[in-house]
């Protein structure tokens, strides 16, 4: 048995503990041993998206990233931490309301797609969304939807703050 | 409620990954099952070994082959022609011919790569390409799994009448449905020999007697849940007998929950995809446009077993000769065995294949006629009192006008062939053009096949004071557990939050037939409002009583019974909770039976008659452009025009035509599965198979068109798979526009540009293109 690594996370706002194998995937680790399912495994190298996580800030994909590689300490977002969120409420928001959301299978990873890139940007026109988004395949809705909502959210965000 | 953009049911669990799909779900003492696969693509078996020096402890193993099947052997399907295991001759590369399960994936994995399938090989035909070409010279080795005549008319005559003749062909490829969700399938053993099979799965009722065979029992022991699908498109209407059938032989052996979650090159690999077909017309038209006559020959590869390709083929026939008035038609279409997985259902089933071929040739023949494409189709587009191929007369829900017309006017349409196009392209760096797609889709079951369904619903009035819907019709996205409580609401005058859906579970729900077709809002949500309407009476009936107030004086209003003259009486959910309660009662059942209109006609044998209850009509209109270097097409606009009847939620109809444009665009450029020499698929993976993203998706621009159809629910059509049809053939033409050749065969990639242009067939461009090197 190779040596077991430990490391502790703060994932949507909770301390959480987790101990693994060395060379364990994140999206691994997520989703058997932390319970976080709105982590999904689309394709399992990088194309799809659907196991998209935020780490300290920035957009990761879980398939591609050993466990390993996630500073003790770090700060992780997933789809199930939106709701505390301001920006994750007014994304659902949104979405709810554009119809952006058909399967679902792809809509958590697309909404922390969105949330990344409007923590970045708070108005970000549509070629901005249509490239931050370009790594999150949706086969449903044709995207308009989702591009729409994320600018949206992006407005309604601007109308509060004024 | 009809009408109302009512936010999805789903929606709120779904952002939050609160929704749980097959993969999410675990059992205790579950196991992982895994298939075992055949490494060529046709041969015979001659033994199927377990390794014991691969450092496999096969004593924590659970391993099967066909032998250990109890009951039927092969998937009952249209026939039952395809193993659940192979046992003697294997017809694909990739095909089961066992099954492992074990305690940990890794295991399993482990196991499967320990087992040794021995074979000796047998010839193979692989490719469209080589199905055609024994087609064409009645060459041996060719294996019919159906064939389809459609027409009427003497078609010699009426091309030996005609001005202008045109003949050619035209190929499209497999197309992966590339859900985002792979397919998955649980069986989990409840004791007393009963099992439950629950999974990814647009039809319980096909899965249910499939596997029940398999394993030697009946209905009353063997039940099947459809849980939330993330996306299907037709792609897990037949594939889920088969991996449900092996999860439950291994459950059956086990005495353990067992879940099988394909990896997604397994699942591009091995699961259906949509028919790679080839079709020729020889088409016939007046110097003034008017249509005489057209013979279509098509041949669909089916892939290695028959499983859904007699309907394909049959719904793609049916429509091949396009939306069209033609005096003489006849459409001859076959489907071919190939040794690769067998294809199936994908959106369209049949009908962007032919569409594809006949949308392209129209605009070749308008233009040989001396016309405006658009002005040509318009001229010979079916009209209310026309008789299709199949001699179908049309009645007044014809929309084919509307269409046409709100599409070429918001595309402004006309102005930009005149501005844009081959001739006006100077010596820029890119060529635009705009192109259009006519079509129509029957909605529902082909010919007798909602007679033969017979779909049954139910509606239970219950004493939490809800409404329960009780269909086999199931939520793979597209939104029906959000419109059928619409339909429900608006009927029998509830607030729709007391309207909720049962699980789509063959122990609790009774048979509406499969969730495809484009069927579900319009037969299964048309019966419902039968139920509906029978409970709004008896609710109203037992309350008149009971208040001692004339039935025929009350009515519901805002979710209140109050009489005619206005007086409320009280809300209808509390009035149903007190009335079941005086009653005793739990519920109240309202059950409703679909039949078919009678004057509804057909003939299967011959396939003439009334080939579909009533049509969806539609009109796409693409813009593109060409960069002269790179031979890279951009679609930076679509507009689509959709006649559905009625649109019950806008919303969700909107994103059913976007999606289905948006896939039709990848089929149009860049979705091609690609056969090996071995008979494997050569892109099997996203890395390979590029599916469209953000970035190359246009602007959609939607427009809802209703002419109502009287049986649907006010007035709805099927709507999911048209939107299918139309993407292809529009930018193919939009692509002739700009660049002045014709690329016959799907994908339009920039190689096949590069060699048209080069080729010397090229217009203008070509020329210059020429010039220049």
């Amino acid at each position: 048995m190779s040596e077991q690594i430990q490391r502790s996370w703060k994932i949507n706002n909770k301390t959480r503990e987790v101990r693994f194998a060395p060379l364990a995937r994140l999206l691994d680790v997520l989703r058997d041993q932390l319970g976080l399912l709105s982590l999904k495994e689309g394709c399992g190298e990088g194309e799809c998206g659907a196991c998209s996580v935020i780490i300290d800030g920035e957009l990761q994909l879980a398939c591609l990233v050993a466990a390993a590689q996630v500073d003790d300490g770090a700060s992780l977002i997933t789809a199930e931490g939106l709701e505390a969120l301001e920006l994750g409420r007014r994304l659902k928001r949104a979405f709810d309301r554009q119809g952006a959301v058909q399967c679902g299978y792809c809509s958590p990873a697309m909404l922390l797609g969105g949330y990344a890139l409007l923590s970045e940007r708070s108005d970000p026109d549509e070629e901005e969304v249509r490239a931050a988004l370009a790594g999150h395949l949706c086969r449903c809705t044709g995207y308009s939807t989702i591009v729409a909502a994320v600018r949206e959210a992006a407005q309604s965000g601007q109308e509060e703050g004024a | 409620m009809i009408g109302r953009n009512v936010t999805r049911a789903d929606s709120q669990d779904k952002m939050a990954g609160a929704t749980r799909y097959t993969a999410d779900i675990a059992y205790p003492e579950m196991l992982h099952g895994v298939t075992v696969r055949a490494p060529m693509a046709h041969g015979r078996i001659r033994a199927i070994r377990r390794r014991e020096d691969a450092g496999v402890d096969w004593s924590r193993i659970v391993f099967a082959t066909a032998q250990e099947i109890p009951g039927q052997k092969t998937v009952q399907m249209i026939q039952a022609d395809m193993p659940f295991l192979a046992w003697d001759e294997v017809l694909y590369k990739g095909e089961p011919v066992a099954v492992v399960a074990a305690p940990s994936p890794a295991e399993a994995e482990a196991a499967r790569q320990a087992v040794v399938v021995e074979m000796d090989p047998l010839p193979t035909i692989l490719t469209l390409e080589e199905l055609v070409r024994r087609h064409e010279q009645r060459a041996p080795g060719l294996e019919e799994l159906s064939r389809w005549h459609v027409g009427h008319g003497d078609v010699a005559a009426a091309l030996a009448g005609a001005d202008v003749v045109l003949e050619d062909s035209y190929t499209t490829p497999h197309q992966e449905q590339a859900y985002l969700e792979t397919n998955a399938m649980i069986a989990v053993p409840e004791g007393d020999g009963r099992m439950r099979v629950e999974g990814s799965l647009q039809c319980p009722y096909y899965v249910a007697p499939a596997v029940a065979k398999m394993l030697g029992t009946d209905l009353d022991h063997l039940h099947v849940r459809a849980l939330p699908m993330g996306g299907a498109f037709g792609g897990k209407e037949d594939f889920p007998s088969l991996l449900g059938g092996h999860a439950a032989l291994l459950a059956h052996l086990s005495g353990r929950p067992v879940r099988m979650v394909l990896g997604r090159a397994e699942d591009v690999a091995y699961t259906t995809k949509r028919h790679p077909s080839w079709t020729r017309i020889r088409a016939g038209a007046k110097r003034d446009g008017t249509l005489c006559g057209v013979e279509i020959d098509t041949v669909f590869d089916g892939g290695a077993y028959v499983t859904m390709s007699p309907v394909v083929l049959s719904r793609g026939a049916i429509h091949a000769a396009g939306a069209y008035l033609w005096p003489a038609v006849s459409i001859d279409a076959v489907a071919y065995r190939s040794h690769t997985p067998p294809n199936g259902a994908f959106r369209g089933f049949g009908v962007p294949q032919t569409i594809y071929a006949i949308e392209c040739h129209m605009d070749r023949l308008a233009r040989a006629c001396g016309m405006e494409p658009h002005i040509f189709r318009m001229k010979n587009r079916l009209k209310p009192g026309d008789r299709t191929a199949t001699s179908q007369i049309l009645d007044e829900t014809v929309a084919s006008r509307e269409v046409l017309e709100a599409a070429l006017s918001m595309s402004g349409f006309e102005e930009k062939r005149r501005t844009l196009g081959a001739a006006r392209a100077g010596g820029g760096r890119v060529a635009r053009g705009i192109g259009a797609a006519f079509y129509w889709h029957g909605a529902g079951f082909t010919g007798g096949g909602e007679a033969k369904i017979s779909a049954r619903v139910a509606l239970d009035l219950c004493d939490d004071g809800r409404a329960h819907v009780r269909v086999s019709s199931t939520e793979m996205g597209q939104g029906s557990h959000t419109v059928l409580p619409q339909v429900v609401a608006e009927t029998l005058g509830l607030p729709l939050e007391r309207v909720v859906v049962d699980p789509p579970d063959t122990a609790l729900v009774p048979d509406s037939g499969p969730t495809v077709a484009s069927r579900t809002t319009m037969i299964v949500g048309g019966e419902l409002v039968t139920c509906a309407r029978e409970a709004r009476a008896r609710l109203l009936e037992v309350t008149a009583r009971r208040l001692g107030r004339d039935p025929g004086r009350l009515t519901v209003e805002a979710g209140e019974v109050r009489t005619t003259e206005g007086e409320v009486l009280g809300e209808l959910g509390p009035l149903l909770v007190q009335a079941l309660r005086e009653e005793g009662a739990r519920r109240w059942t309202f059950e409703s039976q679909h039949r078919l209109a009678p004057h509804i006609r057909w003939d299967e044998a011959t396939h003439t008659g009334d080939a579909y209850a009533t049509y969806a009509w539609g009109c796409t209109v693409a813009e593109v452009e060409v960069d002269l270097d790179l031979y890279e097409v951009r679609v930076p606009r679509v507009w689509v025009a959709a006649d559905i009847g009625r649109a019950v939620n806008p919303v969700l109809a909107r994103g059913q035509v976007e999606g289905g444009t948006l896939q039709a665009l990848g089929y149009a450029l860049s979705e091609e599965v690609g056969v090996r020499p071995d008979g494997g698929l050569l892109r099997h993976r996203f890395q390979t198979y590029i599916l469209p993203t953000t970035l190359d998706s246009p602007r959609i621009e939607v427009r809802l068109l209703e002419v109502p159809y009287g049986r649907g629910p006010g007035g709805a059509k099927g709507l999911g798979e048209m939107p299918m049809n139309g993407g292809a053939p529009a930018v193919a033409n939009a692509i002739e526009h700009a660049l002045g050749v014709r690329i016959r065969d799907l994908p339009i990639t920039a190689e096949k540009i590069f060699h048209a242009l080069g080729d010397g067939v090229g217009g203008q461009i070509g020329a210059e293109k020429r010039g220049l090197s």
